[in-house]
Parts: C-alpha cells; sequence; structure tokens
C-alpha cells in the first residue's frame, strides 16, 4: 500500500523543516551602538572622534558626558567625540567585529587579552608614532618611557597604556571580620604555605564557610602562585630573578610541581569549596554572600577588591610586586584602521593624558550630577543617590592618576600607587611581544590540552602524580614548539635592543 | 500535431531551430502567466537563500588564506592548507572526531525513535484542549536559552547543593558523586538533556505528517480487527518513511556540527569532561578564542560543510538506490 511520495509533498516536508530551522536561528546579535559614519565630516565642520572602550557599570547617561566632553574638545583641538561604550562581557567580540567592518572608528580600547597582537597582525590597528610625534606630546611625557614599551610591536606603538597601577601584587586575600573573630595574626605569613595554619581555624571554626575559594574559574588559588612573566598569553615563561632570558614550560618547573602539591594537599584538608573548579561564582560574589573566607590573586590595591567583595579584607602579598608587559598592555587606546583622521584622535587621546577636567568627565561624569565634591578634595556619588546614571569607569582609559579620588581611599591613594609602580619588579622582557603567527596551530592545540588540565592541578583536585600525563599531552600538541619560537623572537629582540 | 511537424520539416534549418525555441518559450511563457502568483511566492525565499546562504559563500576563500585587513580579503596571501592544520595535528582530532559524531549519531537515532513516539501519542489524545497542553508542555524546553538550561542541570548536579547529591542519591542509599570531573557519565547527561530539549520540536513536523493521513486507512484496518500496535506498524510508519527520511538525510549533513550551547555551556567548560564532552565546534571555539583567528575558524566551518555535504551525498545515493521516491534529489 505503498503511498505515492509526490515531489509537492516531499517539498512542502523539506520547506516546513527548513521554515522552523531558520525561526530557531532568528536571534539578533546586539548591534554596537555606533550608527556608523554617516556624513562624512565636510571641510569646515569639526571631527567627530568616535571611542569604544567597556564600561562596567550603568552609564546610560553618556550622552551628556559625551556633549560635556566635546565642549571642552571642539574647543581645544577642532574635535568633537563620540563615546560608544560597550558591556564589558561583550567587547572583546564587539571590537572585533567593529574592526573587520568598515564601520568609522578611531580610538579603540585595546587589551592583551582580547587579541591586541592579532589586532596588529591583521593589520586592524594603526601605528602611532608618526600621529604621537605630531599632536601627541603630552602622551610622550605622561607614559613613562619604560611603560609604552608595552604598547609596542616590532618597534612601532600601537597601544597607549592607561595610566594606573600596574604593578600586580600575589596576594592572599582575607575577610577582616573573620580574621578579628579569631584573634589570627597574619604577621608571619610568609610564603604560601604559611597560609595553611589560617586556612584551618577557619575549616575549624566557621562551618559553611570555605576558606578558600576561586577568584574565577580562570583565577584559581594556584595561578597566582605561579611567579613568572608570562610573555604574552601563549606558553612559555621567564623568570623574574636571574639576568638570562631562558624561556621555560612553566608545567616543567618546580614551581609548577610544588604548587600542584601544596594544591592537593589543601584540597584534601578541605579547604576549598567541592566546586572550585567548575564553579560560576566568583570569589567576590562568595564573600558578599558570606560562605567564602578568602582567595588567591595578583591584586593592584585592596581597596578595589574590598569594593568588588563588599566587606573589608587584608591582602597578604606573598611576592614581591611585579610588571610586566601583560600587567601594563592589559588596558591601551590604539587607533583603528578605520580612523579618517588619526590626527585629531590623537589630539582628543592627549587630553585625556593631559586635561584634568576632560579625564574626570570620562571617568566620574559631571559634577553636581554624578559626583560631589566633599571638603577633603575626595569624591562622593551625591547624596542619598543611588543610581546616577553613569558610574565611575576608572583605570581603562586615559591618565588615572588625575582624577578626583574616591571617599574611602586613602587621599594620596595616586602617589602611593606610582611609587607601588616604580617599586615593582620590572621583567626584563617588558618590551618583548610574542608574534604567534608562527605556531598558531600549536597554540590552538595546547590550548584546549591546558584547558582540560590546569584547572585540577590549580585547584588540587588532580593528583600531582598525573603531571607526567599532561606534560606528555603538551608535548603531542606542540609545546615545545611555541616555546622554542619564544626564544628564537626573545633572541631576537635581545638583538636589537 | 502530425502537420505541424510536416510543415517544421519543409522549413529550412535556421527556421525550423527558431521556431522550436520560440514555442519552448511560449510554452514557459504561459507557465509563468498562469503560475505567476505562485512563482512571486518563491521569490523571497530565493531572495534570502541567495544573500543568507549563497552570496557569503565568497568567504570559503578566508580558509585559505592569512587574513590583513590592511590588504583587504582579497590581496591577503594565500597559505594553502595551513588553516587546516590544527585540526588534524594532535590525537585529540581522533577524540572530538568521534565525540562529534558518536553523539549527533546517538541523537538522530534516538531524537528520531523518541519523536515518532511522541508523536503518535499526541496524535491519540483526542481532547483537542489537552493535546494543545501537552504539545505546548514538550515545546517549552525546545524555548529555553542553553544557558538556562546550563544552570538547570547545575542545580540538580551541584557537587554541594544539588538535588542529586542531596535528596536522590541519599535516597537510594548512593554515596554523591562529582557530577562535574566524573567524565564517563555525561555521554549519557548530555543526552538526556538534548532529548528532553529538542523532542518537543522534532515531534513537531511527524505530528504533521500523521495528521495528514488518510483516516480511512485507519478505519478499515479496523474493521479488519487491527490492534493499535498493529495500526501504527502497518499505517502510521510507513506512510510517515518520507518524512523520516529526509528529516534523517536532513540531519546527517549536519553530523559533522554540534549544538555548541549543549556542549560547551552544560558541561560548565569543565575542563575535567574535555575527553568525553568536547566536540569539533567546542575544540575550535577553546583554541581559538584567545587569539580570533578568522582563517583558522573559517577552515573548520569549511571542513564540517564539505563532510557534510559529502554524507549527504552518500546517504542519499544509498536511499536512491533502495527507493527512488524516498531520496532527496
Amino acid at each position: 500500500m505503498g503511498m505515492k511520495w509526490t515531489t509537492p509533498a516531499k517539498s512542502a516536508t523539506i520547506l516546513l523543516a527548513a521554515a522552523i530551522g531558520l525561526a530557531a536561528c532568528g536571534n539578533a546579535e546586539g548591534e554596537p551602538k555606533s550608527n556608523g559614519g554617516g556624513n562624512q565630516s565636510a571641510p569646515n565642520k569639526t571631527y567627530e572622534v568616535v571611542m569604544t572602550y567597556p564600561a562596567f557599570g550603568d552609564v546610560t547617561d553618556v550622552q551628556a558626558v559625551q556633549d560635556a566632553i566635546s565642549a571642552i574638545t571642539a574647543e581645544k583641538v577642532g574635535a568633537t567625540v563620540k563615546l560608544v561604550p560597550v558591556n564589558g562581557s561583550n567587547y572583546a567580540n564587539q571590537l572585533n567585529l567593529m574592526l573587520s567592518g568598515s564601520e568609522k572608528l578611531d580610538l579603540a580600547y585595546t587589551s592583551v587579552w582580547f587579541g591586541f597582537e592579532s589586532q596588529v597582525s591583521r593589520g586592524q590597528l594603526l601605528p602611532m608614532d608618526e600621529p604621537l610625534a605630531a599632536s601627541g606630546k603630552g602622551i610622550l611625557e605622561t607614559v613613562p618611557e619604560a611603560t609604552a614599551e608595552a604598547g609596542k610591536i616590532k618597534g612601532e606603538t600601537y597601544g597607549i597604556p592607561s595610566m594606573k597601577a600596574w604593578a600586580l601584587s600575589p596576594s592572599l586575600v582575607m575577610r577582616k571580620d573573620l580574621l578579628d573573630k579569631h584573634g589570627i595574626d597574619t604577621t608571619g605569613l610568609k610564603t604560601w604555605s604559611d597560609a595553611d595554619s589560617v586556612l584551618q581555624v577557619i575549616k575549624d571554626k566557621e562551618p559553611g564557610v570555605a576558606p578558600m575559594v576561586s577568584y574565577t574559574a580562570q583565577e584559581t588559588p594556584g595561578t597566582a602562585m605561579l611567579y613568572f612573566d608570562p610573555l604574552g598569553t601563549a606558553p612559555g615563561v621567564l623568570e623574574f630573578e636571574g639576568t638570562d632570558y631562558a624561556v621555560e614550560e612553566i608545567t616543567a618547573t618546580d614551581a609548577f610541581a610544588n604548587m600542584a602539591a601544596l594544591m592537593k594537599q589543601w584540597f584534601d584538608k578541605g579547604y576549598f569549596n567541592k566546586d572550585i573548579a567548575t564553579t560560576q561564582e566568583t570569589g567576590s560574589s562568595l564573600i558578599k554572600a558570606g560562605k567564602a573566607f578568602s582567595f588567591i590573586r595578583n591584586i593592584n590595591d585592596c581597596y578595589t577588591e574590598s569594593v568588588a567583595a563588599g566587606a573589608e579584607l587584608v591582602c597578604v602579598p606573598l611576592e614581591s610586586s611585579y610588571m610586566t608587559r601583560n600587567s601594563v598592555a592589559s588596558n591601551m587606546m590604539s587607533l583603528a584602521r578605520n580612523s579618517e583622521n588619526p590626527e585629531k584622535a590623537i589630539q582628543v587621546l592627549d587630553l585625556l593624558y593631559t586635561d584634568e577636567a576632560v579625564i574626570n568627565l570620562f571617568t566620574n561624569g559631571i559634577e553636581g550630577k554624578h559626583y560631589v565634591k566633599s571638603t577633603d578634595g575626595l569624591i562622593a556619588k551625591p547624596e542619598g543617590v543611588e543610581r546616577t546614571g553613569y558610574d565611575s569607569n576608572q583605570y581603562a582609559v586615559g591618565n588615572n592618576f588625575l582624577s578626583y579620588v574616591w571617599t574611602g581611599n586613602a587621599p594620596d591613594i595616586w602617589k602611593q600607587l606610582q611609587a607601588l609602580n616604580e617599586s615593582a619588579v620590572k621583567s626584563r622582557a617588558m618590551g618583548f611581544s610574542f608574534d604567534i603567527n608562527p605556531v598558531k596551530a600549536q597554540i590552538a592545540s595546547v590550548t584546549n590540552v591546558q584547558n582540560q588540565y590546569d584547572a585540577g592541578f590549580q585547584t588540587g583536585i588532580s593528583d600531582p602524580a598525573e603531571l607526567a600525563v599532561y606534560r606528555e599531552k603538551l608535548k603531542q600538541a606542540g609545546i615545545e614548539k611555541i616555546v622554542a619560537e619564544k626564544q628564537k623572537q626573545l633572541d631576537e629582540w635581545l638583538d636589537t635592543k | 500535431m502530425g502537420d505541424r511537424a510536416i510543415q517544421t520539416a519543409d522549413m529550412p534549418k535556421e527556421w525550423r531551430t527558431r521556431k522550436v525555441r520560440t514555442r519552448a518559450l511560449n510554452k514557459r511563457l504561459s507557465y509563468v502567466r498562469r503560475h505567476w502568483m505562485l512563482l512571486a511566492m518563491v521569490v523571497p525565499g530565493m531572495l534570502y537563500l541567495f544573500i543568507n546562504n549563497y552570496l557569503p559563500m565568497f568567504g570559503i576563500v578566508i580558509a585559505f588564506k592569512d587574513i590583513n585587513f590592511a590588504k583587504g580579503i582579497w590581496q591577503s596571501d594565500w597559505i594553502g592548507f595551513d588553516n587546516f592544520a590544527y585540526l588534524f595535528q594532535t590525537q585529540d582530532a581522533w577524540v572530538i572526531t568521534r565525540n562529534t559524531i558518536l553523539y549527533n549519531g546517538a541523537f538522530i537515532i534516538l531524537g528520531t525513535v523518541i519523536a515518532i513516539f511522541v508523536a503518535i501519542l499526541l496524535n491519540e489524545v483526542k481532547n483537542r484542549f489537552f493535546s494543545r497542553l501537552y504539545q505546548s508542555i514538550i515545546l517549552l524546553p525546545y524555548l529555553i536559552s542553553m544557558v538556562i538550561v546550563a544552570y538547570l542541570v547545575l542545580a540538580l548536579l551541584n557537587e554541594e547543593n544539588g538535588y542529586m547529591n542531596r535528596y536522590v542519591l541519599p535516597l537510594l542509599g548512593l554515596d554523591p558523586v562529582s557530577w562535574y570531573s566524573d567524565a564517563g557519565k555525561w555521554p549519557y547527561i548530555l543526552t538526556l538533556v538534548h532529548l528532553w530539549k529538542t523532542v518537543g520540536y522534532s515531534c513537531i513536523v511527524y505530528l504533521a505528517a500523521i495528521v495528514g493521513i488518510n483516516q480511512e486507512y485507519y478505519e478499515s484496518a479496523m474493521l479488519d480487527g487491527a490492534s493499535k500496535w498493529r495500526q501504527i506498524r502497518s499505517i502510521t510508519i510507513p506512510l510517515i518513511t518520507p518524512t523520516i527520511t529526509i528529516m534523517t538525510l536532513l540531519a546527517i549533513g549536519r553530523i559533522f556540527s554540534s549544538d555548541f550551547g549543549l556542549f560547551y555551556q552544560v558541561p560548565l567548560n569543565s575542563g575535567a569532561l574535555q575527553p568525553t564532552t568536547d566536540v569539533i565546534d567546542t575544540y575550535v571555539y577553546r583554541g581559538l578564542m584567545t587569539f580570533g583567528d578568522f582563517g583558522m575558524s573559517s577552515a573548520a566551518g569549511l571542513y564540517q560543510s564539505v563532510v557534510g555535504f559529502a554524507l549527504v551525498l552518500f546517504t542519499n545515493a544509498l536511499v536512491r538506490r533502495k527507493n527512488r521516491d524516498l531520496a532527496l534529489f
């Protein structure tokens, strides 16, 4: 009884299936806020500098801020600005889209964590040396030469670091209330393993509180214990101590093995929450919820950590503060390929590094509306206002040392941070950037192996005895080739120095 | 017809071909005139297909290039198959290919069987209100974002507070399981989640086919005293076989691509689960996330499409050999 499967019926079924499939993929990507470069600047019109950057707070009032900044820039350099804040969690994707299209964009926030080197090698960013020499005097005077090195690739500048705390301190970050409650003295803490005594107290006396958690799924306790210059984001690290330039494979170092052993010990003693390797909550939010006591992280300053966790924290640095290219080049401004007037763009950027009014408008908003100044010179949110419509967006852009200090910080916080920057151990390879192109395929494979094993060792879930397996897999994925390539490029860089 | 043929035979050769051509053209024109409305309805779909599926195809060249935006896509250097190398150079290549095919194979088989089963059950519900209600309830998971599904699964499987470890396993007298580090359990978990999420959607197509079956077949079968099971086996299944074949062929075309959300979000990107949850899409995503390489990701996409295309051709040929009417083309 075969019913004839006629062609129209066949097509109908295919169409039906296809239609349902189509309906399912109709989720539109969030449009970037910028509406592109509609009217090309007429000769007499002031040029509009479009700038994009990540914003982590509420920026609904950005238009008002943009108008206020434009008023100043129009007068001083004959250009207006258009601010395009992008939600921080989408920024990396959004930036790649904006840089790939033909959309008008002058200044773009870039970062080694958001693919800065790849953007340069794909020709999406413009070299900045010439326009900087012509119209960026203020920038060149403000950014120390050693730091400006971090934004260079093969001797050419592609990014200007923002002025902020560049030094990172690997620290044990703990809740002050619990330290006080149990009368724990932290002055004796000198090495990572010393933390054992503190964690044991919390484990014994505070049921329901995890003595230690990961800061994020990527920043596990073991991450900050690996005291090396990572030399970019690909494998192959350099020790801070010493004078040689030997690139090492991190899992082959004693430091890694010791870390894995200590983590295993802590995990077995129950210092970590059980889902530490996959947790979706940040250390800050767990502390805020009263479920955690401490985390280990490379921190800029303790105040920022306390604000994020909503609790007073004690930060004990257990290694000397350090500065690497990564820590500096994680916040930069670059010139986008589509800029129609690089000179004006740099002039505006120059104001962000030298003009107190401009940088304060940008980071803190409009005085009286988004913040008020108190008598001691510090600033705070206007009395009784919870949502100002423009949350302070510090550190990412410009010269933060010119901006006002928020209440709760030491009034001389900028001086302290600058001193920290100066005293920090500086990596010998500050201006070295690794060109991943020759070993891209190996990096893609190694990244997958790392993703499978790293977190296990850094949270003590994996037995250090399995380290050999991990290293064998890395070897198969081609890690030796990456390390050799990095060594070769580092040696070449040394020759040019 | 007869004398016309004679007439044309008398004409010079040129005229003859011209005449035949005009006649064919006339025939086509009259077809258009008669069906212009139907044809007009096809236009938007064709346009969509052209703009969405055919225009971007030039992007295939990106897979063979070292993209540099300063030079532009066309001027960028050709690098042959270099962009494909990372897909095949480690033993992971075997693991991800195996995982992708096994998961999708299981999804196709189980998904089809269960979807048909559900569609038959739904068809038996004679009360319209309940029929609609059940349909909506079964469809609901399909409409939930994978990110939310991941958290629903986390609520079940969380190490300390999850429903399974807290209530279900103790009730059965079993020890708590560390779900997110036990790779062996995930083939089952992911299959369950996939079925729960997609069955409601795929059963719609089958339900539509079943509803379209002429009731007279069933009536006469009942007169002959055929049981429900017998009716399903001898009427329903054979009559929806064409639909099953087409749906399966279409699914086979995508056997090398996988539901990224399912394999990335639901296991919470846990490294320990990678041996059983890593598929081609997640491998590519993880490997390229840090440097976002267009060439290498296009290469992966092209590889998946080419293999999918080859598999469709192959399966279609198999089907064609068995039953010409059932084949897609």
